[in-house]
């Protein structure tokens, strides 16, 4: 892909990502009434850009929509809970899509348990509160669903639009 | 198959029976309790019995009720909400986190007496 | 993985016997939290209401603040003593004996008929203000002679008109027992009953003993030891539970029946035993006597005792370890 297309794509991905986590944030997603299981399609366009443009892309669209959603929306203690989450969440990916050891589901699915697992360490550090362990099976459980939901929409996803991120 | 999508296959999996030995190991233990705490940033705020039935409001930030021996949050100044929707909790170890205001509330252990005199 | 998710939930719903709570505050001027084991809601409600009733139909007894139509308690005999014999209820009969017992036992430090001096110390306390005055003090010292009481056959007299019955060092651990009784009578066999301090234990917990808390008398949050008590009878006399601090001293409810001022020797004792009005009298009787003459004591009751000390050390009786 060329560059000025892929800063293009970029620049949409971010706008679209921010879209997603807003959306999520609007829908109550209180199943079972345990809060914290939410779909992640906000993940799903990073994991697309992390697919299509590569990781410093990736990176760019997560740290950006991340900041964004700060200022316009957020306060500190979200942006400690998106930052720790994202961050983690990407660089699981990425690591996990270098080895070439796994497929877009497995990938998927790591980095949502990472996404979960950075947000549920700042939750244990800010509260002081080891009982925030409690919450890890229905995190783990919820992180492997969408996972598995994610990647499957993203195998699709890459499918169809394969000629756009051709050249 | 491939060997990609066994690994993905292996890796959900190891992830989902995780998920559900630490659900067996957390619950084995399930108490009911006796008094809760309520923290507030790591902070202690108070404790109270889940036998008295009343409404603390903690520093404005939110309302916490107590009633038929169960502790909920009634209503939290955070935007999400999460807090408010969660079930009432009763037995030690639970917890209801309001994670934008840093409120916990915790039921506290067996480890904690049945009467204090 | 279902299954598995089943399994895990059926496990926490093993026990039968769901734990029930319900606090009172309308008995005996405390708090009091019947806390029991029960099949249904219904089950445990219907026994502890009835056990409120007997708490609080002992409670309009033995009140010497107020009188109630239709019964002669302890507040009217108050009034009524200096005018001669008088029939009193089977449960005052039976209180003011042991009491009596217990003032022989102790030499007069546990006392039920100092109703004179204790009332000086709660006006100051009410007021949390000031100290008696050293004449009506001692005036008030001349007319607490258990000697001069006696109560058979539903009959209650003394000799000295002035004076005054007072059983709150004994009679809360007489209900505690007796709301115990209801308990059992209502079928409910694993429950725990603390009335302002008095706590009395019977079967156990699903999941072991009942754990009573000793409270740090600094930190009315904090518990300075935790004992385990099956079928036993707890009570703690402390410094902390009713007070008032004037001059930077703080003056307790307890009275010393030999200085008529606040015992001064502990923070706060702790009797285990089987009868729960036998620990609550022996709590306030050690409270202020010495460590030696308290063990002398406890030995004639079968009981065991903890003291803890103004440094924050304590002092326990041989058996009292076996309850950690």
């Amino acid at each position: 892909m060329k560059k000025t297309k892929k800063i293009a794509v970029t620049g949409v991905m971010t706008a679209l990502a921010m879209v997603f986590g807003y959306i999520e944030f609007l829908i109550p997603f209180d199943v079972i009434g345990v809060p914290g299981i939410k779909p992640g399609f906000a993940n799903l366009v990073i994991m697309a850009a992390l697919y299509t443009l590569g990781l410093p892309y990736a990176a760019f669209i997560s740290v950006f929509r991340i900041l964004l959603s700060f200022l316009l929306f957020g306060n500190v203690t979200s942006l400690l809970y998106s930052a720790a989450g994202g961050v983690l969440s990407l660089a699981v990916m990425f690591i996990l899509k270098k080895t070439n050891l796994f497929e877009k589901i497995g990938v998927s699915t790591a980095g949502a348990v990472a996404h979960n697992v950075g947000q549920l360490t700042v939750s244990f550090i800010i509260l002081s509160a080891g009982a925030v362990v409690y919450y890890l099976p229905v995190l783990l459980l919820s992180a492997a669903v969408f996972g598995v939901v994610n990647g499957l929409l993203l195998k699709l996803i890459l499918k169809r639009t394969d000629k756009i991120f051709k050249t | 198959m491939n060997k990609t999508v066994i690994r993905d296959i292996i890796l959900v999996c190891a992830v989902v029976i995780i998920a559900l030995i630490l659900l067996v190991v957390f619950n084995i233990n399930k108490t009911d309790g006796a008094v809760f705490e309520i923290t507030v940033n790591g902070e202690s705020y108070g404790k109270y019995s889940l036998f008295t039935d009343r409404t603390i409001n903690v520093g404005g930030i939110c309302e916490v009720c107590v009633s038929d021996g169960e502790v909920y949050m009634k209503s939290s100044t955070c935007k999400g909400g999460d807090c408010v929707h969660s079930k009432p909790i009763s037995k030690s170890g639970q917890t209801i986190i309001c994670l934008p205001n840093g409120v916990v509330i915790r039921v506290l252990g067996e480890s904690e007496a049945d009467a204090v005199i | 993985m279902i299954l598995i998710f089943l399994a895990a939930s059926l496990l926490s719903c093993s026990q039968s016997l769901s734990r029930f709570s319900v606090t009172y505050t309308d008995v005996f001027d405390t708090v009091t939290t019947i806390t029991a084991y029960a099949k249904s809601e219904a089950e445990f409600d219907k026994a502890a209401e009835a056990a409120h009733e007997e708490l609080l139909r002992l409670h309009k007894l033995y009140d010497i603040y107020n009188e109630y139509d239709g019964i002669t308690n302890l507040a009217a005999l108050n009034r009524l003593c200096k005018d001669g014999p008088q029939k009193v209820d089977i449960d005052i009969e039976n209180l003011i004996k042991t009491g009596l017992q217990f003032a022989e036992i102790t030499n007069g430090k546990l006392n039920i008929a100092s109703g004179a001096v204790l009332k000086l110390w709660k006006n100051c306390r009410d007021d949390g203000y000031g100290v008696p005055d050293e004449e009506l003090l001692s005036r008030a010292g001349e007319h607490i002679d258990y000697h001069s009481v006696t109560v058979e056959n539903g009959t209650l007299a003394s000799s000295d008109g002035d004076i005054s019955f007072d059983v709150g060092s004994i009679a809360k651990g007489y209900a505690t027992e007796r709301a115990a009784s209801v308990l059992k009578e209502h079928g409910i066999a694993d429950f725990l009953i603390n009335s302002g301090g008095n706590v009395v234990t019977s079967g156990k917990k699903p999941d072991g003993d009942w754990v009573v808390g000793i409270q740090d008398p600094d930190d009315s949050a904090g518990i300075y030891k935790k004992i385990k008590v099956p079928g036993k009878a707890v009570v703690t006399s402390g410094d902390y539970q009713r007070y008032y601090e004037y001059n930077g001293e703080r003056y307790s409810h307890i009275i010393d029946m030999d200085t008529l001022y606040p015992a001064r020797l502990y923070r706060s004792v702790t009797v285990v035993c089987d009868s729960s009005t036998d620990a609550d009298a022996l709590s306030t009787a050690l409270f202020c006597m010495s460590m030696q003459d308290g063990m002398a004591l406890l030995k004639q009751f079968d009981a065991e005792a903890l003291w803890i000390l103004s440094d924050g050390e304590c002092e326990m009786t041989e058996g009292f370890s076996s309850y950690e």
